[in-house]
């Protein structure tokens, strides 16, 4: 199994890349989706020879809320939008791909020095998480669509989950608090707050959100 | 009794949600926050630590910050009750019943005994908080909210991540992360996955604290939400994210990696001290300058945790002592903005002269959020000073030194004018925002922060000495 695994970890790899370089806010949504999808199938290709019921509700889970309904709701709060691309970001596209890859870089030497306690299932699994994390803390400072935030965020918290795996087997508690954590609450009240940056504003550049600085 | 504290304003809230009638509503507010507060200071009489079952239980510094709470809680809901005239009744609902739950989440945070729990209750607080900071729906609070939501969530999945790097340390050793086990259990944890999870546990932590670099969201935040709203903000919240990063100092002092954290925790604190000072000098926005304040306390508080020792009580009475000062500086503005419907210093001129019970709270307000002797403020830093002369930290005390100086001049050339000088049209303006239920809670601080400058009362230094001596040896 451990070839399915690294495979499904490079394709996440490169959907997070395909989501720095698209500039349509739906194409956005969709990659972020399909790249939740594979994320939870990962937990199977972990577990495959010692699958249990919890293990596969975690993931089936992740599948539903994070490749299915997080979009949709995604989608459905950009209903109204106007200007669905990203015209002018802070950080350009060349430069946070230039990034991402030098974060992907960065993110195998640090796994390199951190060991993990027991043996696992892939060396890649560490660094990927890291990867994620970062590419996802890149595309939530360099993009100003209120929404292609919030896939950076949601990309973000992507890495966390891919990290929280590992420790499925050996505190599942901990694991599923993370997920109740998770992001459908935040999803949800992130919504309303881009419902009324619509409202008031008329679009969801957060470009505009500049009344506020010393 | 520590279920009956969590469980309160809980109910308290569902039922402000239902309620149809304003007036039922205030009642309910009332008398959870009474009862609330009652049931915290029947704990001070008992043993500690307390606990009900694995998950929950009350520590000294768990019962430290949840007395600060509550008390300020009581504080806020009297003031409510003169605040609140003309909005629309839902919105009254929403924001009664926001007001309880965040009560209530900030009772789970102090009571939390288990990393996980303690960060789903910090989000709690995060999510609760945001129909209370974008009550008045305008451009400006949206922004300010939308600000706070993005940069406290990236804040909470870093320190999420923390958690599982901390829960990775205790593979193969503890294998759980209850705050006591961890403790319990000192030097087995994996050292490289522990300073991992501290590091972004603190950021995560500290952003929630404003903390400099991460403290953008809190003087918009501050700035925009409602002046009680702000106040709670400042005095609960804040020390709420304090508590969570005094956790992380237990863990840290446990498994000998205190230098280790210190050397993270000073220089952010004087960062913040020093940015405090840049933001306030010459800002227009009153409130604005009372929010960057906050910045400046929370890096006092942090430098006094990250010095040990004696700072240590001196950090955690400053807690104590800027939570009741923030309170009381917010309710202030409240009063100001209703008089003067602005939120500019420069609108405000003459307050000691047009409204004298103001104007006094004003002034009281600045010399203790400066500081100054008399002030419970001016003790507790004088405490942390002290601890680092103890320590050799000569070039931090300078600095220290120097950024409470300078603040102390910042705030007096804005405080001053809008005291003192004469007000461009005399005509008479009217007297609401004096009315007694926005003065007595606003008095009440004002003698509780005079009565910290003068004497520390036993109880409270035996809690406090117990508190400093969790991370003692």
């Amino acid at each position: 199994m451990n070839v399915w695994l690294d495979a499904a970890l490079v394709l996440i790899i490169l959907l997070a890349l395909f989501i720095t370089v698209s500039n349509r806010l739906g194409t956005m949504i969709h990659l972020f989706g399909l790249q939740s999808c594979l994320l939870g199938c990962v937990p199977f290709f972990i577990y495959f020879k010692q699958m249990e019921f919890y293990i596969a509700f975690v993931a089936g889970a992740a599948i539903v809320l994070r490749g299915l309904a997080m979009p949709s709701f995604l989608y459905w709060a950009i209903r109204h939008v106007s200007s669905r691309s990203e015209s002018n970001p802070t950080i350009g596209f060349g430069t946070t791909l230039l990034l991402s890859g030098a974060a992907i870089v960065g993110s195998f030497l640090l796994a390199t020095r951190l060991v993990f306690p027991v043996r696992i299932a892939s060396d890649m699994v560490v660094p990927c998480s890291f990867s994620l994390i970062i590419i996802g803390f890149l595309l939530l400072t360099g993009r100003v669509k209120a929404i292609a935030q919030v896939v950076g965020y949601l990309v973000l918290e992507n890495g966390v989950f891919l990290f929280a795996m590992l420790l499925l087997k050996k505190m599942p508690l901990l694991v599923e608090m993370g997920i109740l954590l998770d992001l459908f609450i935040a999803a949800l009240v992130l919504g309303i707050v881009v419902n009324n940056i619509n409202d008031e504003f008329d679009h969801t550049d957060t470009l505009e959100l500049t009344t506020l600085k010393d | 009794m520590l279920l009956f504290l969590l469980l309160l304003p809980l109910i308290a809230g569902g039922a402000a949600f239902v309620l149809p009638q304003r007036g039922w509503r205030n009642k309910v507010l009332i008398s959870a926050a009474l009862a609330h507060c009652a049931g915290v200071f029947s704990f001070w009489r008992s043993p500690l630590p307390v606990s009900l079952n694995e998950f929950l239980g009350l520590d000294a510094p768990g019962l430290l910050v949840l007395s600060v709470v509550s008390l300020l809680f009581l504080m806020v809901a009297f003031y409510l009750l003169g605040y609140f005239k003309d909005e629309p009744d839902i919105s009254h609902r929403i924001f009664i019943g926001f007001l309880l739950l965040f009560l209530a989440f900030m009772t789970l945070v102090s009571a939390s005994r288990h990393f996980g729990l303690l960060l789903i209750a910090i989000e709690a607080t995060t999510l609760s908080s945001v129909p209370l900071i974008n009550f008045v729906k305008t451009k400006q609070s949206i922004e300010a909210t939308w600000k706070f939501l993005v940069i406290c969530l990236v804040g909470i999945a870093l320190a999420l991540l923390g958690i599982y790097f901390l829960a990775v340390a205790t593979i193969g050793n503890v294998e759980s992360i209850f705050i006591d086990k961890l403790i319990s259990h000192p030097g087995q944890l994996s050292l490289p996955w522990l300073k991992m999870s501290v590091i972004f546990l603190l950021i995560g932590c500290g952003t929630k604290m404003g903390l400099v670099p991460m403290h953008t969201w809190l003087p918009d935040a501050h700035s925009q939400a409602p002046s009680p709203v702000s106040a709670l903000l400042s005095g609960c919240l804040l020390n709420c994210a304090f508590l969570s990063v005094f956790r992380i100092a237990q863990v840290a002092h446990a498994a000998g990696l205190m230098p280790f954290f210190s050397s993270m925790l000073i220089p952010l604190g004087i960062m913040s001290m020093g940015l405090a000072y840049v933001f306030i000098l010459g800002q227009e926005d009153y409130k604005r300058m009372f929010a960057y304040s906050s910045v400046e306390h929370m890096g006092i508080v942090a430098i006094g945790l990250g010095l040990g020792g004696i700072g240590i009580y001196g950090s955690l009475l400053h807690m104590i002592n800027n939570a009741f000062t923030k309170g009381l500086a917010f309710l202030v503005t409240g009063n100001l903005y209703q008089q003067y419907h602005s939120k500019r210093a420069g609108d405000v001129r003459g307050v000691l002269r047009r409204h004298p019970l103001t104007g006094i709270f004003l002034l009281a307000a600045f010399l203790a959020v400066s500081g100054l002797p008399l002030f419970g403020t001016f003790i507790s830093e004088l405490i942390i000073l002290y601890a680092a002369l103890l320590g050799h930290h000569y070039i931090l005390a300078f600095f220290y030194l120097l950024f409470l100086a300078l603040i102390f001049m910042g705030l007096a050339g804005i405080v001053l004018k809008m005291a003192q000088a004469p007000a461009e049209d005399q005509e008479a303006m009217e007297t609401s925002g004096e009315s007694p239920s926005m003065i007595l809670p606003v008095l009440f601080l004002t003698l509780i922060v005079v009565v910290l400058g003068i004497y520390i009362p036993p109880i409270l230094n035996g809690l406090l000495q117990q508190c400093s001596g969790l991370l003692a040896g």
